[in-house]
Formats: structure tokens, C-alpha cells, sequence
């Protein structure tokens, strides 16, 4: 029972670590790409959908790379101090955050973008400022939009299993997440752990789905 | 620019996310990471936890496959002992300087032919010369060594051109057992370790040895940089490997003993 509790502790972690970071981040790139055509849009555009294109451990290869101890990246984070991040929660985070990047901005994008503009337009003819227009206007319309990417930010990240794997370990009780824990227990002969937790994630994505249906607009 | 600004406040959030400090033993009792392959998770973390009584230091185990495992061990992941049954990883570790001291043999495991539970064919690993239209389940060789030595073994007996036309071939051991115990296979040459393990299959005989390779599981310490706590870790959890008490540990899953 420890095992099992110490794998939904690391998902339920890993996965609203990841869903706040990318509604943090994935929210402005939204907005930006809602609006028409300006310069550098196709490739934000392209980064944007990388993710989504590669298989989840040539990510986490890609990462591992980064963080290479001879590289720059990790010679910068030791002049602030930090360690490197490899195998600890901030890989499986970070590989999490970057799988679902694509999935949330989409799915908040098309509601922008399906905002009639007329209907902004004529909050800023009534003098409502950007942040007002966005708050007022703009959010509740889109709020399906937003909803849809965080829940699929949510079950994509306590899925994630390539990129974690190579970038984070398979440490159970620190980068263990749902998906790699279901592999283990399978691999090592657990059979009854493994289906404990296919349960788990079973009615974990299917509350997920029906939250998401939930929560569109009513039109 | 609002652009850049989440950007910004997104990369120090990442860096600086308290997570981050899983790593730092600062105060902490020093840990030992060990990496191994997910069919070993069942015996080692029942290592750890009799480590983990006897010793101040901790384990922590990480579980992926051995080409996964030296990919990161090269790249710098703070692997501190590498288990492993393939030879070619781990003299490839060896010879990149990455490895502390030599290997040492950890287990050793058999192969064994398994048949589904109650079946009445095969009764010995000759029978396979009378497959006919039976199949035999072996790992890929490709890609899984329970194949290439199934492979190996097969030839050895002079039994492959028999068997050849009949092989059905699996990703892993998993999937052989699978295979076996839903009687999608009437036989598979699997490890002694897995056969252990399944209640729908049952051994038929043990590969005779002398038929292929021994099966053989190593152990490496990784070079890296530790303070002398981590260092005097890192020997006590390499003391506790090559003891009676995990040899015995080897022998309850299945495992061969290694000496």
C-alpha cells in the first residue's frame, strides 16, 4: 500500500506542478496566437507544436542533453546555486510541463479565437482597457477553452512516461508517476499493483472528461 | 512582452521550485542511487528495505532498461550503481572510464522452457523437435537477450530448424509469460527468474547450460564525485549486494546464486 499511495502523492504532484506552470506560460502564447498574423508568429508557432511531433523520450533525451554536466545550462545553474535538476521532481515536472505545452495552448487558443470580436471591440468603444476586455469579455466566453486545456494538461502529465523517464529516473517515491509505475509493476511481475493503478488512472482520466464536458459553455 | 515575461517567471520558477532540493543530501542521510531493470523492482525493493535497517545511508532505486540506463550514466545522472545483465553495456561503461573499480557478478539466472499450467505437451526440451504445428514463444534476439540465448540454445540442441517455422516472437520476457499463461503460445524458453514468478505457467526442465551462454547479472559502481559520507554509502550498499543475505534474497526470486 505504501507503493501505491507513494505513486498518486508523486502524479497528483508532477501534475498540478505542471498544469500551473503551463497556464502560467501557456496562457500569453495563447492570446498571442489567437490574434492575426504578426512577425515571428509561424515560429512560435512551430516550438509551440514540437513537443507534440516528437516521441516523449526523444524529449527527454533532448533534455537529458541539456542538462549535460559539461554544458552550459548546468555551469549557469551552479553559478545561482542550484544543483542539477536531473532526477529530481523538477525534471518530471519540467518533462511534464513540455509534453502538455501544445495541448493546453491549443485548446485555449481556438476559444480565443472563436471570440466574436465585435463583441471587444465594442467593450473597448465603452472604454473597458485591455485587462478589463480580457477579464470581462474575453474570459468568460473562452473559459471552455481554458477548462479543456487544464484538464488535459492534468491527465497528459500524470500519463507522462518517455520523457520523464530519461530526465527524471523511475524513482519510486520521487519521480514515480502513474504511467511509468503501471510499467514497473508489470515488468517485476506485480500484477495486482499494476491493476490497482490502471484503475486508478482509469477513473482518473474518465472524472477528467467528464469535468471537461462540464464545464463548456452552455450555447 | 507579456510573452517574455511569463518566460522569465516560468524558468525561475522551475529552478528554484523547491523539488529541486530531492537532490541535495544537505543534513540528510546520503543515498545511493541504483539503477536496474524493471524486472529486478520486486527483489530490490525488498533489499532496501533490509538495507535501510542496518544502515544510516538510503537506496534509491530507478528502474529502466540497461541502453537507457549508460545513456545517462554518460550523460551525467547521479547513477551511482549500475545493474545490469548485458555484458556489452556494461564493458562499454568500462571502457569510457565512467565505471569505478571493476564489475562484479551479482546473480546469475537459467533459462527454462515453460508450457501453460495442466498442459501435457512438451515433457522435455527435446519434444520440441515433434512442434508440428505448435508454437514455441522465445524474445525477440533482436532486441531482448532471453531471445538470443533462446536462440542460442535452440541451435546448440539442434533443435532450430525445427522450431523456426513455429517461433513467435516477443518484445520481452512479460510478453512471453503472457503469451504462455493465455495459451497463445503451447511452450516458451524463458529465465528461471520469470518462470519463478508466474502462477499460469509451469517449468517443463531447465535448458540444459551447457547450451548456451551463462546468464549472468553484473554490478558497477559509477565514477562521480561524492563527498566522503556518499563514498563510504556507496561501499556499504556494494558490501550489502555481494552478501549472504542478498544472495539469498536471489535464490527466493528465483535468481541463481552467483558463486
Amino acid at each position: 500500500m505504501i507503493a501505491f499511495a507513494s505513486v498518486i502523492e508523486t502524479s497528483v504532484f508532477v501534475a498540478v506542478a505542471a498544469t500551473a506552470l503551463v497556464a502560467l506560460a501557456g496562457t500569453p502564447v495563447a492570446y498571442a496566437l489567437a490574434r492575426p498574423n504578426w512577425p515571428g508568429k509561424p515560429l512560435v508557432e512551430v516550438v509551440t507544436n514540437l513537443p507534440l511531433l516528437l516521441p516523449p523520450s526523444v524529449v527527454g533525451y533532448y533534455l537529458l542533453a541539456a542538462f549535460d554536466r559539461r554544458g552550459p545550462l548546468l555551469h549557469l545553474l551552479e553559478v545561482l546555486g542550484i544543483g542539477s535538476p536531473l532526477f529530481t521532481r523538477s525534471a518530471a515536472v519540467l518533462a511534464a510541463f513540455l509534453v502538455s505545452f501544445p495541448l493546453y495552448v491549443q485548446a485555449l487558443r481556438s476559444s480565443l479565437a472563436a471570440v466574436d470580436p465585435q463583441l471587444r471591440e465594442a467593450a473597448r468603444v465603452d472604454g473597458a482597457g485591455r485587462l478589463a476586455e480580457a477579464f470581462w469579455i474575453t474570459w468568460p466566453l473562452a473559459r471552455g477553452g481554458f477548462a479543456a486545456g487544464v484538464l488535459l494538461t492534468a491527465a497528459r502529465s500524470m500519463g507522462e512516461f518517455g520523457a520523464t523517464l530519461v530526465v527524471a529516473g523511475n524513482i519510486p517515491g520521487r519521480t514515480q508517476t502513474l504511467g511509468l509505475a503501471v510499467y514497473t509493476a508489470l515488468q517485476s511481475g506485480e500484477e495486482r499493483l499494476a491493476h490497482a493503478l490502471s484503475f486508478v488512472a482509469l477513473s482518473v482520466g474518465s472524472a477528467i472528461a467528464w469535468l471537461a464536458l462540464r464545464l463548456q459553455p452552455k450555447t | 512582452m507579456r510573452l517574455c515575461r511569463s518566460c522569465a517567471l516560468l524558468f525561475a520558477l522551475l529552478v528554484l521550485f523547491p523539488a529541486n532540493s530531492g537532490l541535495a543530501s544537505s543534513g540528510r542521510q546520503p543515498e545511493v542511487l541504483i539503477g536496474a531493470a524493471a524486472s529486478m523492482a520486486g527483489l530490490l525493493s525488498e533489499l532496501k528495505v533490509a538495507y535501510e535497517e542496518a544502515n544510516e545511508s538510503r537506496w534509491l532505486l530507478h528502474f529502466a532498461s540497461s541502453g537507457t540506463l549508460r545513456l545517462q550514466i554518460e550523460r551525467g545522472a547521479p547513477i551511482d550503481l549500475f545493474l545490469s545483465a548485458s555484458e556489452i553495456h556494461v564493458e562499454a561503461l568500462v571502457r569510457s572510464g565512467l565505471a569505478l573499480g571493476d564489475p562484479a557478478l551479482l546473480a546469475r539466472n537459467g533459462l527454462v522452457l515453460v508450457r501453460p499450467h495442466g498442459a501435457g505437451w512438451p515433457t522435455s526440451f527435446g519434444d520440441l523437435a515433434g512442434i508440428d504445428r505448435r508454437r514455441l514463444g522465445v524474445g525477440d534476439p533482436a532486441h531482448a537477450p532471453v531471445g538470443s540465448y533462446a536462440k542460442e540454445a535452440l541451435s546448440m540442441a539442434g533443435l532450430w530448424e525445427a522450431v523456426e517455422p513455429r517461433l513467435v516472437l516477443a518484445l520481452d520476457a512479460r510478453q512471453l509469460l503472457q503469451y504462455v499463461e493465455r495459451g497463445a503460445v503451447e511452450a516458451a524458453i524463458v529465465y528461471a527468474s520469470d518462470a519463478a514468478r508466474s502462477e499460469g505457467a509451469e517449468v517443463v526442465e531447465a535448458v540444459p547450460p551447457e547450451f548456451h551462454p551463462p546468464v549472468q547479472y553484473w554490478m558497477v559502481a559509477v565514477n562521480r564525485e561524492r563527498t566522503p559520507e556518499e563514498e563510504s554509502a556507496l561501499r556499504a550498499a556494494w558490501t550489502f549486494l555481494q552478501s549472504e543475505a542478498t544472495r539469498q534474497a536471489l535464490v527466493a526470486h528465483g535468481f541463481g546464486d552467483p558463486t
